[in-house]
């Protein structure tokens, strides 16, 4: 069971990023979350055990064939990949 | 995080090498100070400074070419001005934070196919070409250097090339 940890905010559906500790387009993307007061829950995949990061990359790949970070998760089939500000717009503007 | 006393003294180093490489650092500071504490993080934790921007998964050896700077970063400088994580430009004018780099690194399966088989050419050769994965140099000899005359890749980064 992977953990995410939940950012209080608007719902815009179920936003889930899945990130890295030290990247620094997971770091653009949530601060672009948090300055628009979005609802998501992120995880840091590089911090978690070999078997959670496992899970993580199954989950990944439902939303994209390939492996990048991060990955903005919308409900259950929808996702940005990458930092991309201009989707981030869309997603909220809706 | 890393301290600043090691994240500092590499930023400079990492200046002056892309400078003497001919290479250029992303004009954007907070992008460059982030990817230089990832690197310094995961030299601490993997050993490596594998690209911050890239899960470090596997053997030392599946991780060798998204080491920084990666063996993507020249095809990326070339297509989209930047690296993947954006630590390296083309030119001042390709410094743009508003979307990132596609991932071009293949999946693990085809990172892992043999090089070109032993053949034909081979057998003219006197000596064994190997090839720099970082930056493309070509030495024929009997082993790589332990590093690359040209970018410092360590001697691992060679590949066996004819």
């Amino acid at each position: 069971m992977i953990e995410f940890t939940k950012v209080e905010g608007t719902d815009y559906g179920n936003i889930r990023v899945f990130a890295l500790s030290t990247c620094v387009w997971c770091k653009k993307t949530m601060q672009f979350l948090d300055n628009n007061n979005v609802a998501y829950s992120y995880v840091y995949v590089d911090k978690l055990s070999d078997e959670d990061v496992e899970l993580c990359l199954q989950e990944q790949l439902k939303y994209a064939e390939e492996e990048s970070y991060p990955l903005v998760a919308i409900g259950e089939k929808d996702c940005i990949i990458g930092y991309d500000k201009s989707e981030l717009k869309k997603l909220i503007k809706g | 995080m890393p301290k600043d006393n090691k994240v500092k003294p590499r930023l400079t180093k990492l200046r002056q090498d892309a400078a003497k490489g001919g290479y250029l650092l992303n004009t954007d500071d907070e992008i460059v100070e982030a990817l230089t504490e990832g690197l310094v993080a995961n030299q601490e934790r993997y050993g490596a400074e594998s690209c911050p921007c890239r899960l470090y998964k596997g053997s030392v050896d599946d991780n060798l070419d998204i080491v920084c700077p990666c063996v993507y970063r020249d095809d990326d400088l070339a297509e989209y001005g930047a690296c993947y994580c954006g630590l390296y430009i083309a030119s001042e004018s390709d410094a743009q934070s508003q979307k990132q780099v596609p991932e071009r690194r293949p999946p693990l399966q085809e990172r892992k196919q043999p090089p070109q088989k032993a053949g034909e050419t081979t057998a003219a050769l006197e000596f064994p070409v190997y090839r720099c994965s970082v930056c493309g140099y070509l030495c024929a000899n009997n082993n790589p250097p332990r590093v690359c005359p040209i970018c410092k890749a360590t001697a691992e980064r060679f590949a066996k090339f004819m």
